[in-house]
């Protein structure tokens, strides 16, 4: 398995790999964290190419820096690329100064994201991918230091910030196994999404649950690693995703499918009926099998 | 739309697996068609009937992916004129 991999591989790295918090020029191009190549050099060590535009290169720096680097601060990756091929050392380091993506603030933490984040593009994860789980993961990260993890959470479509834990009975919004009848979604609690991008909007609300429950288990087990299974129910959000709208496809073409579903890893569940609209329902709760599903 | 119930992954003791796959054609070809379009094959079919699902056929879907798990589909007749399906990756039922 992908994450297992990775965690073995950062686990070796670390036990020869000293951790540099400042970006440098190396032989094998630019380097950050622990050994992390931003950008390979090519024909030799003076010859580096920043491509600002590149998406492999934001994604690992928003992992490393927990924010989406800016144009202008990959303009100076790019310029310091270039004066160090001219063999201007100090105004490269400047350059590198100037982007403010030159040093890691935490360098073990931040060292380790930018690690998976190569890791997972050299796997074949989109870097959006990564952009929009880095993106999603820090705020609930960071929310562990505050609650536990089986405080209630706000449902997604309430009309807050859905997945977010929450204080008192505001998370039992979401209908519970408890005050709904055996096996029913009640939608009028959770109201169901309408429209075409139901699977993308499905999608959104699986990644940020993946991160938020099993950084949840984290905090409550110390032997819990949510890098391994974070990383999965991802991937596994973002093909569920993609198969979803060859459903909402066939439920369209093939002459005998009158209706589809995708049900997704954290329980959301996008529906496609013949000749309508697609509709999601987030979760409220995990879905057991034969849940009724009623629309509005 | 009306209200959708899907049978569960595993058949439950209300369905009969039985081995006259002609008669599950429509389902077959909705799978295979699904099968197809993600670049994938469809493997472990079984082939079940019962009063509440009529015809039913799940297969696990899998392509060339090793980072993210197979896919379940569940594909069934019902009592209507057509067919449903659903898809869920696998380890999460």
């Amino acid at each position: 398995m992908l994450a297992d991999r990775l965690g073995k591989a950062w686990e070796a790295c670390r036990a020869s790999t000293t951790i540099d918090r400042n970006m440098r020029f190396a032989d094998e191009g630019l380097v950050l964290g622990a050994g992390t190549i931003l950008a390979r050099s090519r024909g030799s060590a003076r010859d580096i190419a920043i491509d600002a535009n590149g998406h492999r290169l934001t994604a690992l720096l928003a992992a490393a820096h927990l924010r989406n680097p800016s144009f202008s601060d990959l303009a100076h990756l790019r310029k310091a690329a270039e004066v160090w091929s001219q063999g201007d050392d100090a105004l490269a380091a400047m350059h590198l100064a100037l982007s403010r993506l030159n040093q890691l603030r935490e360098p073990e933490a931040d060292a380790h994201r930018l690690f998976l984040a190569d890791g997972l593009l050299k796997s074949g994860v989109p870097a959006d991918e990564i952009v929009f789980a880095i993106e999603r993961g820090p705020a609930a990260f960071q929310r562990l230091h505050k609650y536990s993890a089986d405080q209630p959470r706000v449902p997604a479509g309430s009309g807050r910030p859905s997945g977010q834990w929450t204080s008192g009975s505001a998370g039992g919004a979401a209908p519970s196994s408890t005050s709904s009848p055996p096996g029913t979604l009640n939608t009028g609690v959770i109201m169901p999404i309408i429209g075409d991008d139901a699977c993308n909007l499905a999608r959104t609300d699986c990644v940020q649950h993946a991160m938020i429950d099993d950084y949840g288990k984290a905090a409550a087990n110390d032997n819990f690693d949510p890098q391994v299974t974070a990383v999965r129910r991802m991937a596994d959000c973002a093909k569920t995703n993609v198969l979803c709208s060859m459903v909402s496809f066939g439920v369209e073409v093939l002459p005998n499918a009158v209706r589809g579903a995708a049900i997704f890893p954290d329980g959301g569940v996008v529906v496609m009926e013949k000749g309508k609209e697609d509709m999601y329902i987030p979760r409220g709760g995990r879905i057991p099998p034969q849940t009724i599903l009623r629309p509005r | 739309m009306d209200d959708l119930q899907f049978p569960p992954w595993r058949p439950d003791s209300t369905e009969t697996v039985v081995s006259d796959q002609p008669a599950f054609h429509g389902c077959d070809e909705v799978i295979d068609t699904f099968a197809a379009k993600a670049n994938a094959t469809a493997t472990d079919r079984v082939y079940t009937r019962s009063k509440q699902w009529g015809d039913v056929v799940r297969a696990r879907v899998v392509d060339n992916n090793p980072n993210a798990s197979p896919t379940l589909i569940t594909c069934w007749s019902g009592s209507g004129d057509g067919l449903q399906f659903v898809i869920q990756a696998e380890g999460y039922q």
